[in-house]
């Protein structure tokens, strides 16, 4: 729907344009866009590459200056040279730091493919066309974008040639008229700054089209060029994904954290000397794929790395034989409130008892599980462990089998990677592993919580996080572990949750659960986010070795955890249609939907 | 709590054993743990009902049944064929009784009876002579003892025995003591006075030959057997104050840790190391003890617990709540002061914690509805199901109907239909209605029910054929009697489906079966498919299920264990042709020996999927009941060896009448070559030769000695003089020990075409033991054979066949008497096994060098079970002769207390490889059943 807004939105510009006998185009964040949030961003990125830590600052007061010289001068526009000449003592030559700026301006600046879609319009249109961009940059770096992207020359009417602006009288707009030759009412002016390009261009009688960006990010103060460079690059490469759509929310959010966090793996798997990273199914199966997407493209810095399918459910039933059958009981009974009891042995993979047994032990389907009553379900659970066992053990075989299957050996170290929250499923796999094979495991975590259990788990087993209570405030960790279940769809894979493992003759196949209750077309839904994710990471990997960007992880992970951690990601309506995501809790007394789980800050 | 076996009861244990007094079944447990000191003497009487194998066994005076059930759990752990009576007082309270009955009807109703009648009573119940085993238990139930005893003395049999108990408590039964005196004057007679003390007394006149050395051993040897059972008996009870801890069903159902593959380890363990008889079955390894929690009873033994006694016995007669938070505040009160024993607090409560959890175990039981109840319901609805505090022991309970059946039926590559075929002479209406519930239940919609009635004489059967009104049976009435296979011809001949199911006239099908049976189809197109079943009694109950093995051609070979539910592809039936009535008995085994010379594919679904009722006097209830069909079973075998063109016998087994093994001749004269790796070992290594040379009937072998290196002047004069003879080779490899390496080499070396691999403390009985071995190596199919292997000075076994459990390799029914038939006649019978130990293998040179011979990066444990892995993966099978019984030395005590931590480290990493080399086999025997408990050597039930 937003998508159509846009066309609508387009469609009123395209009828303006054919109204008009001129047509001017603003430059930047009109007719081309930087890939950043903050245009200053580049100056960070200066920074970065010739050692300044406050370059950022020193740039913008080196502007200031040579602002207040044009003053004193009695000029209208200031140049790039005279802001360099305005510098205090630079580390590097200025004229080194001026070049490099102009030709990361060349690099950073990219054409606005909506924008340039007008642009060809007008001039299919024979209308007269001209760009207008008050900027310090002169017209040769003009010519050379437009060059370079191989938009077609027109007349360039640039502050810093002409001595004139738009921002302060409009007086550039009288010198387009004047050089045209078309009356100032006859001239479209299309730009995105309300005082230069709408208030001004109004005041000298030009007819006006007010841009606005439909997914232009905002500025956020303090963050890294990579982490803008993250979420700006949609304003690039926006047309590749449609608004309002999974894939969109693939590239905007889950991309940048899936890249960020797998950058961070990679360096904590380089410093544990890790032989095999495993991506624990399904919250791991975006990762792996952009593992692989990396390795496809030649990328060697990553060991090892393999798609693990299970899940906590699957280790533990693993785990479990005849002497801790008993503590494992809890589990089994974990969050099975308001389902039936058949259903607690179902999402398990155990077949239960036939219908007519349930009901004679009071256990039918029409009675429900009261967690505030679990007695006669444990009676159950607890009768029933044999047929329990006989899955655990298939199960311990299988794992030992796809194990095995992926390469791994006793001994290795693996990094096990998941998403979060408590290190339950690591501390379920590696119970699994006693006596099944030596491994040493690490585990890899998005966030973890700073919960107790988790806390006692960290101090018992190897476990790091990305995210957690040493890098976001507390608040802001309850609100993110508040919407995990968000978090973990958009990671998720285009397969059921993996809840145990068939060992055939073929090779292990992965025992499925789809819940009990429909879960619609959840598993179409998947490959749509995926699509997003590996365009921003084929893009964003190409942008950022053009820019020479550090990784930033946990920048690039916040275009995921602050859209997520206030609870706006439920209102995303490409989620409304999402149900039984959950498939432990899922049953057929009840529907659950994605957004249901939304917690708003 | 230590397990572990004093060492001043070792020699007691031992001594008894050597007595043959004590036996495997000594160290059995009984199935529940009530809390009696009737406890104590269980081992003895585990023991005694092993070597007594009572026909018929009585208890007077049962009152809560805890002696009595013991008996009848024995009875069904052993597998005899007692049965079993209870005389309990109607006088008893009425909830007494009625415990009695459920307990009875839940767990032993196919075995035992319960009898609410006086003693005297119930007297003309019994036949004269036919008593084996009277039990008076001691209760006060008992009035009076030797009245009791003077009447029921006439109805013992010339070999019975009488057991009574509890006489050193007089207030059991007063004048038990009295009888005890005035009996053991006069019959050979042996006391125990642990426990509550129990006497036994062999009254009739031919003394039991298997209770023989108990009542003639000396008194010393009698103080031995006290001490032994005295130590059995309270360790049994230390174990009931441990009930249900996370540990004892390993404890309890023998091995549950892996064996290292056995062959390899040549070095003799120390002299002194505590008995493994007790260890290996009874005691946990290092890291199961460390599971099992501190008990907090242990805290009611401290003096403050004793001190405090009056003031908790006053605080008891308060309202329950007020002494409730009297209880709370003195207990805070008391852990303020005393802060520094928090630790051991939370140990204690975290213990309490885990016993409550453990303790609230729940089974699941069946109570059938009366017989001739719900007439046209299938056995597992006519009845209740029910959750008990109490083991209820095997209990069949229906699975939940798919609830996406549709979908997965439409999902199948194939969807074959079914002909189920019934053969009907004189059957009840009753049951061919619970029948034909049973095949109208089933979830799979594509069948074809097919009756054929052999001309019964009987309207009611008749009549109800006639009377079914659905499509889908077929009635065929033939005129004449044509016998059972003649009627299933019949039968056949009418079926039109893809696959045809054989079905009994009174059994039914579960209604699983077909689905089942369809996934299979689809899922390996199999030719010839069979399942688990179980059994009906007569009562309704769920009984003797048969947990089978995936397909082993030598098993079919030794018992028709394929039995039911049998399903087979229809197009093979045609071409192996119909039933042959000539083998009417085992008309089955013999049409399945040919289908299954000729299928490509065969199929094992291991869920029982099919009830065999038990019909008094019916072959399911007693072979023996029907020769002709013990005759037809072996003839039926004798056809296939011809079939086949293999030549060999079909010979009776001696422990047990009615079944027959097959003793395969060799062709031709093949050399065997002996391979025996040895060091420093001269008495061992000669015994072993020489007894090899003495006792060997088949002369066409060479010994292959690999002398690993010895120092010892004798044992180097002995391997000189072995080089010099004729039959001998001696090659010395004196590097680091490699079992495998060794092994490999001698192979190498030897110039026989049939190789045994023999550890040096071995020491062959059986004359024909090459020749029997040789004979199945031969064979095209067979991969490793395999022999029983018995530890000196016992009939315990050693080596009857290795099982791949949960936690690694293990030797089946290790330490378990030798001539115990086993599960199904497991221990007696040629099996199939996943492998067989290397201290006796012998397997054909072609085969060992086809899988590249022994895998030398196994030096010492587990070689043996990787080369009859791949021997296994290859297609080939791995055989135990059990007929074929040599000693093997290796000490009865060895077990895991003998390994440091550094060899369990080494074993547990061999361990490791060994499955990452067959991951396919790990946790996995083909040979033995998924349902069946998991760490068990002894193909036990888990529930």
């Amino acid at each position: 729907m937003n998508d159509m807004m846009g066309s609508h939105r387009l469609a009123d510009l395209a009828h303006a344009i054919a109204g008009a006998e001129a047509v001017s185009f603003d430059v930047f964040d009109t007719l081309f866009v930087r890939p950043l949030c903050d245009p200053e961003d580049a100056f960070d990125i200066l920074g970065h590459r010739f050692g300044i830590p406050d370059f950022r600052t020193r740039r913008r007061a080196a502007q200031a200056e040579a602002f207040r010289r044009m003053q004193q001068a009695q000029r209208a526009e200031i140049t790039l040279e005279e802001i360099y000449e305005s510098f205090g003592p630079l580390p590097v030559p200025a004229a080194e730091i001026r070049q490099a700026e102009h030709d990361l301006e060349l690099v950073l600046t990219q054409p606005n493919p909506e924008m340039v879609e007008m642009f060809r319009l007008a001039l299919s249109q024979g209308k007269r066309v001209v760009i207008t961009s008050d900027m310090y940059l002169r017209q040769a770096f003009f010519d050379t974008l437009l060059r370079r992207h191989g938009v077609e020359a027109v007349p360039l009417f640039i502050s810093a040639d002409r001595n004139a602006t738009k921002r302060d009288h409009g007086a550039l707009f009288d010198i387009v008229a004047q050089e045209i030759g078309v009356p100032h009412g006859k001239i479209l002016h299309i730009g995105d700054n309300v005082l230069s390009d709408i208030r001004r261009a109004d005041e000298k009688g030009l007819q006006t089209y007010h841009y606005t960006e439909a997914r232009k990010p905002p500025r956020k103060v303090g963050e890294s060029p990579t982490a803008s460079l993250a979420r700006g690059l949609v304003r690039v490469h926006g047309r590749e994904v449609p608004q309002g759509t999974l894939e969109e929310l693939g590239f905007m959010r889950v991309g940048p954290a899936a890249v960020g966090f797998l950058d961070w793996v990679i360096e904590e798997a380089r410093r544990d000397r890790i032989d095999h990273v495993l991506f624990v199914s399904r919250d791991g199966y975006v990762l792996q794929q952009l593992a692989e997407a990396r390795a496809a493209r030649g990328a060697t810095e990553m060991p090892p790395s393999s798609y693990l399918l299970g899940s906590r459910v699957a280790f533990t039933l693993a785990a479990m034989d005849e002497r801790n059958f008993a503590e494992h009981l809890p589990f089994l009974a974990a969050g099975s409130h308001g389902l039936a009891p058949a259903e607690v042995l179902e999402r398990l993979g155990v077949t239960p008892p036939a219908a007519h047994v349930m009901a004679q032990l009071g256990l039918g389907a029409d009675e429900t599980v009261r967690e505030d009553r679990p007695a006669k379900l444990l009676e159950l659970l607890n009768a029933w462990r044999w047929e329990i066992l006989k899955v655990s053990r298939r199960n311990r075989r299988g794992l030992f089998r796809h194990l095995i299957d992926l390469g791994l050996r006793p001994g290795q170290r693996v990094a096990m990677v998941d998403i979060g929250w408590n290190g339950t499923t690591q501390q379920a796999f590696e119970a699994a592993l006693q006596g099944l094979m030596p491994l040493e495991t690490h585990g890899y975590y998005l966030c973890l919580t700073d919960s107790a259990d988790c806390q006692r788990r960290r101090k018992a087993m190897r476990m790091k996080a990305l995210v957690g209570s040493g890098t976001v405030p507390p608040e802001q960790l309850a609100a993110i572990y508040a919407n995990r279940v968000g978090i973990e769809f958009f990671f998720s894979a285009p397969h059921h949750a993996v809840i145990g493992y068939d060992p055939g003759p073929e090779g292990v196949a992965p025992v499925e659960d789809p819940g009990r209750a429909d879960p619609g077309d959840i598993l179409g839904m998947s490959p749509q986010v995926l699509r997003g994710v590996l365009a921003f990471e084929r893009h964003f990997a190409s942008a950022r070795q053009e820019l020479a960007l550090p990784p930033d992880p946990l920048g690039c992970a916040a275009a995921l955890l602050d859209f997520a951690a206030d609870g706006s990601w439920a209102r995303e309506s490409a989620l409304a249609e999402v149900r039984n995501f959950d498939a432990w809790g899922s049953s057929r007394n009840r529907t659950m939907r994605l957004t249901d789980y939304a917690t708003q800050a | 709590m230590s397990l572990e076996v004093p060492r001043e009861m070792q020699a007691a244990i031992d001594a008894a054993a050597s007595l043959r007094c004590l036996g495997p079944a000594s160290f059995r447990t009984p199935s529940q743990h009530p809390k009696s000191p009737w406890l104590q003497q269980v081992p003895f009487v585990f023991w005694l009902m092993e070597a007594l194998q009572p026909r018929s066994l009585v208890e007077l005076g049962t009152r809560e049944g805890i002696s009595y059930f013991a008996f009848c759990d024995m009875v069904q752990q052993l597998g005899l064929a007692t049965t079993c009576h209870a005389i309990a007082s109607p006088a008893d309270e009425e909830n007494v009784r009625s415990r009695l009955g459920v307990l009875n009807a839940c767990r032993h109703s196919s075995v035992s009876q319960i009898l609410l009648e006086d003693a005297q009573a119930a007297l003309s119940r019994f036949q004269p002579d036919s008593i084996d085993l009277l039990h008076l238990a001691g209760q006060p139930s008992l009035r009076d003892p030797l009245q009791d005893f003077e009447a029921w003395q006439a109805k013992l049999s010339e070999r019975g025995i009488v057991l009574i108990g509890g006489f050193l408590a007089e207030e059991n039964a007063p004048g038990l003591s009295r009888l005890w005196s005035e009996l053991s004057a006069r019959h050979p007679a042996f006391a125990f006075p642990h426990g509550d003390g129990l006497g036994i007394l062999a009254i009739g006149p031919a003394l039991p030959a298997g209770l023989r050395p108990l009542f003639e051993a000396n008194a010393e040897q009698q103080a031995a057997i006290r001490a032994a059972y005295a130590h059995l008996g309270e360790r049994l009870s230390a174990h009931h104050r441990l009930d249900d801890m996370p540990t004892p069903n390993a404890m309890r159902t023998g091995l549950a840790s892996p064996t290292p593959g056995t062959a390899g380890q040549q070095t003799p363990p120390p002299s002194s190391q505590p008995l493994g008889g007790a260890s290996g079955a009874l005691s946990p390894s290092p890291s199961q003890a460390a599971r099992i929690p501190v008990r907090p009873a242990g805290l009611r033994g401290t003096a403050a617990w004793r001190a405090t006694a009056p003031l908790r016995s006053a605080l008891r007669r308060l309202p329950p709540p007020l002494h409730r938070n009297l209880r709370r505040a003195a207990r805070l009160a008391w852990w303020m002061l005393t802060p520094h024993r928090m630790p051991q607090r939370i140990a204690v409560l975290k213990a309490l914690r885990q016993e409550r959890r453990v303790a609230a175990r729940h089974f699941l039981a069946f109570q059938p509805d009366a017989p001739g109840c719900g007439i046209g319901r299938t056995a597992d609805r006519n009845g209740r199901y029910q959750l008990l505090r109490e083991p209820a022991g095997y209990t069949y309970v229906p699975p939940q109907r798919p609830h996406d059946l549709d979908r997965i039926l439409a999902g199948l590559p194939r969807r074959p239909r079914f002909s189920i075929v019934v053969p009907t002479y004189n059957t009840t209406a009753e049951l061919l209605s619970r029948l034909l519930a049973s095949v109208q239940g089933q979830w799979y919609p594509d069948w074809q029910l097919v009756f054929a009635d052999d001309a019964s004489p009987s309207e009611e059967t008749r009549g109800f054929l006639r009377d079914i009104r659905d499509s889908r049976v077929e009635t065929v009435f033939c005129t004449t009697n044509k016998g059972i296979s003649g009627a299933t011809n019949v039968a056949l001949e009418h079926a039109t489906g893809d696959y045809v199911v054989f079905l009994d006239h009174d059994d039914e099908l579960t209604e699983d079966c077909l689905y089942e049976l369809a996934l299979c189809i689809a899922r390996e197109d199999a030719d010839y498919i069979y399942s688990d079943e179980d059994k009906i009694t007569p009562e309704g109950t769920f009984t003797q299920p048969f947990f089978k093995p995936d397909w082993s051609p030598d098993t079919l070979m030794s018992t028709m264990y394929t039995c039911h539910v049998s399903c087979v592809r229809r197009s093979l039936l045609a071409e192996v042709g119909p039933l042959r009535s000539e083998y009417d008995g085992s008309q089955d085994w013999d049409l399945v020996l040919r289908i299954t010379e000729r299928a490509k594919r065969i199929a094992h679904i291991p869920k029982v999927l099919y009830h065999w009722r038990i019909i008094p006097a019916s072959v399911a209830s007693d072979l023996a009941a029907k020769p002709y069909a013990i005759d037809a079973a072996r003839r039926a075998r004798i056809a296939a060896l011809e079939r086949r063109g293999l030549v060999g016998t079909v010979e009776p087994v001696a422990q047990v009448p009615g079944y027959f093994r097959v003793n395969y001749k060799p062709q031709g004269e093949p050399l065997v070559s002996i391979i025996i790796p040895t060091k420093d070992n001269r008495p061992v290594l000669q015994r072993c030769v020489e007894a090899i040379r003495e006792v060997s009937t088949y002369r066409g072998f060479e010994f292959v000695i690999l002398d690993n290196g010895s120092s010892r002047p004798d044992t180097l004069d002995y391997l000189h003089s072995l080089a010099a003879s004729a039959d001998a080779s001696v090659i010395r490899h004196a590097a680091p020990f490699n079992y495998s390496e060794l092994n490999n080499i001698g192979a190498r070396q030897a110039k026989g075409d049939l190789l045994l691999f023999l550890n040096d403390d071995t020491e062959a009985q059986s004359a024909d033991w090459l020749e029997r071995m040789g004979g199945y190596a031969q064979l095209p199919h067979i991969g490793a054979v395999g022999a029983k292997l018995i530890y000196p000075g016992t009939r315990m076994v050693q080596h009857s066949g290795l099982l791949n459990l949960s936690g690694g390799p293990n030797h089946a029914f290790l330490r378990r008497d030798a001539d115990d038939p086993g599960y199904f006649m497991r221990n007696l019978l040629e099996y199939d096994w996943s492998a067989v130990t290397g201290a006796c293998l012998m397997v054909e040179r072609a085969k060992f060098e086809a899988v590249g011979g022994f895998d030398e990066s196994f030096p010492v444990a587990y070689n043996d079970v990787d080369l009859c892995f791949r021997l296994l993966k290859r297609g080939l099978y791995n055989v135990v002769c059990p007929s074929v019984e040599l000693l093997h030395h290796e000490s009865l005590s060895r077990g895991l207390d003998h390994e440091t931590p550094e060899q369990r480290a080494r074993l547990d990493a061999d361990r490791h490889r060994l499955y990452v080399a067959h991951p396919d086999l790990m946790m996995h025997d083909p040979f033995h059943n998924p349902n069946l408990h998991p760490s068990s050597v002894h193909f036990e039930l888990p529930a």
